[in-house]
């Protein structure tokens, strides 16, 4: 039995709820964007401490599991005084997970990037950080949208996780109704969509990201 | 060492790559306003001199100096040399162009903004004012209908002209060409080479590694033949071309001129 009742009544909260995950989802992309880039550029800068600081925080990120991850952001944050900041604990440590893998993605990338291109920067007197900024890394985007916007998709799907903390993003209000309700079906096949919705929102953009990109790729 | 004639000079330039020794004391001076065009066969250090002329690959020993200004180091209190901070050599590889045998653009800005890279973002002069510079010399290499076109949707022959371009952008005291025509078709060659030839006309200094025989008996002032690391005869281009003293000389321009 279908119950359109539950369905309707549920709308309003998953509504908000789907805010929410949107707005984590965001701020993981953006958090994994500034780690990955960063994380590169110590990797590949000729600095042998900025390469093993790198090089750890891959590993470590790769070889433990995102929900130990969060646990240790989220508990370790009060220790530095920030307090009761379960979105940010889970927008740092999902942030901080997916960082790893644009690190891996972005090293591909900006290998791909011929040395001559550099030469040219150095030859017109290009400082290493703006020819970081204005020749390598904007290629190296380019290059990387596919893997890149992978990746965030999966990310979208590793947010459900921010329940541990009880943080109410969808799959967390979906929880709360069901246990009230008994019921799931009605709740769930929403939320199915909502998910859906974000994601597809999301290939879009980096769609059509990547067809403006390629315009001087071919 | 002081010659307010001179755009750059080069004494003693030593080469190793471990245990290949490439150059092994290559000495010239280039006078402003001066055409100089290098030969010779391949591997015989030609690019790499043009790289330690530019600092891009600095020399195992010898001294450049760029307008007699010591390039790469600069002399300590105690005597010693040491390698020039990373802003000051910058601000004297901005006074050197380079063009490639491979163009080298960035092919995520258009031909324009290629140009306008260099003055907006190492001169740092305004994006409006960048852009009428550079305009007007994309005029000057023939490509103002291109300034909006990326590299990709360009031919060889015009992307070399980008190139070219986007290293006067920089009004350099002299620019240094790495055979600029060999990665072409040969019926683009001669538009690039139009294009240099009018710069030569200009007084613009330049050193241009080539194998143009065409290119350097009109446009150069001397040409420089080198040979397994060293400048082995210098001449102008009607007595070295027409009548090369040295056997390897004759050699090699007997493959280049058939
Ligand atoms: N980075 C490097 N490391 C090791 N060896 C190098 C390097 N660059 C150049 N060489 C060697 O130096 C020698 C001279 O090379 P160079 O490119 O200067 O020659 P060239 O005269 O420009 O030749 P071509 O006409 O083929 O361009 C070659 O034997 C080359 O293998
Ligand atoms: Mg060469």
């Amino acid at each position: 039995m279908f119950n359109t009742e539950l369905f309707f009544n549920s709308v309003p909260t998953l509504a908000t709820a789907a805010v929410v995950t949107f707005k984590l989802f965001v701020c993981c992309v953006c958090l994994s964007l500034m780690f990955g880039t960063l994380s590169v550029m110590l990797q590949l800068s000729n600095n042998r401490a900025g390469y093993w600081l790198s090089r750890t925080y891959v590993s470590v990120m790769r070889g433990t599991p995102l929900l130990v991850q969060l646990f240790v952001v989220f508990f370790g944050l009060p220790l530095l005084g920030i307090k009761g900041q379960a979105f940010l604990a889970a927008a740092l440590a999902i942030g901080l997970n997916s960082g790893a893998y644009t690190t891996e993605i972005l090293r591909a990338g900006i290998q791909n990037v011929p040395v001559g291109h550099l030469e040219a920067a150095a030859s017109i007197g290009m400082s290493r950080l703006r020819t970081w900024t204005r020749v390598v890394l904007p290629q190296a985007f380019t290059v990387s949208l596919p893997a890149l916007t992978n990746e965030f998709t999966i990310v979208l799907k590793s947010t459900p996780l921010a329940s541990v903390v009880a943080v109410t993003e969808l799959t967390y209000a979906g929880v709360i109704i069901q246990a009230r309700a008994f019921s799931a079906i009605e709740v769930f096949l929403p939320i199915a969509v909502g998910y859906i919705v974000i994601a597809l929102s999301f290939t879009q953009l980096a769609r059509w990201l990547e067809r403006r990109l390629r315009d001087f790729h071919t | 060492m002081k010659n307010d004639n001179e755009a750059i000079r080069a004494e003693g330039i030593v080469k190793r790559f471990g245990d290949l020794t490439v150059l092994r004391g290559v000495s010239l001076a280039v006078k402003r306003g001066e055409v100089v065009c290098i030969m010779g066969p391949s591997g015989s250090g030609k690019s790499t001199l043009l790289r330690c002329l530019n600092w891009l690959s600095p020399p195992t020993e010898g001294t450049v100096w760029l307008a007699g200004e010591v390039l790469g180091t600069q002399e300590t209190p105690n005597g010693t040399r040491v390698p020039l901070p990373d802003s000051k050599l910058r601000r004297q590889r901005s006074r050197i162009g380079m063009v490639f045998q491979s163009f080298n653009l960035w092919p995520h800005r258009t031909a324009i903004g290629n140009v306008m890279e260099g003055p907006m973002i190492v001169s740092g002069i305004t994006k409006s004012e960048a852009r009428r510079l550079a305009t007007e010399i994309l005029t000057r290499v023939g490509l103002t209908e291109k300034a909006d076109v990326y590299p990709a949707k360009l031919s060889g022959g015009q992307q070399q002209r980008v190139a070219i371009a986007r290293a006067l952008a920089m009004q350099p005291e002299i620019i240094l060409f790495d055979e600029p025509t060999s990665a072409l078709d040969p019926e683009l060659v001669g538009e690039v080479l139009d294009v240099m030839k009018s710069l030569a006309t200009q007084e613009i200094t330049m050193i241009v590694v080539t194998h143009e025989v065409g290119f350097a008996k009109d446009a150069a002032d001397r040409i420089l033949f080198m040979d397994e690391g060293l400048i082995v005869e210098e001449g102008s281009p009607s007595e070295f071309l027409e009548n090369p003293k040295e056997e390897r000389s004759r050699q090699f321009l007997e493959r280049y001129l058939n």
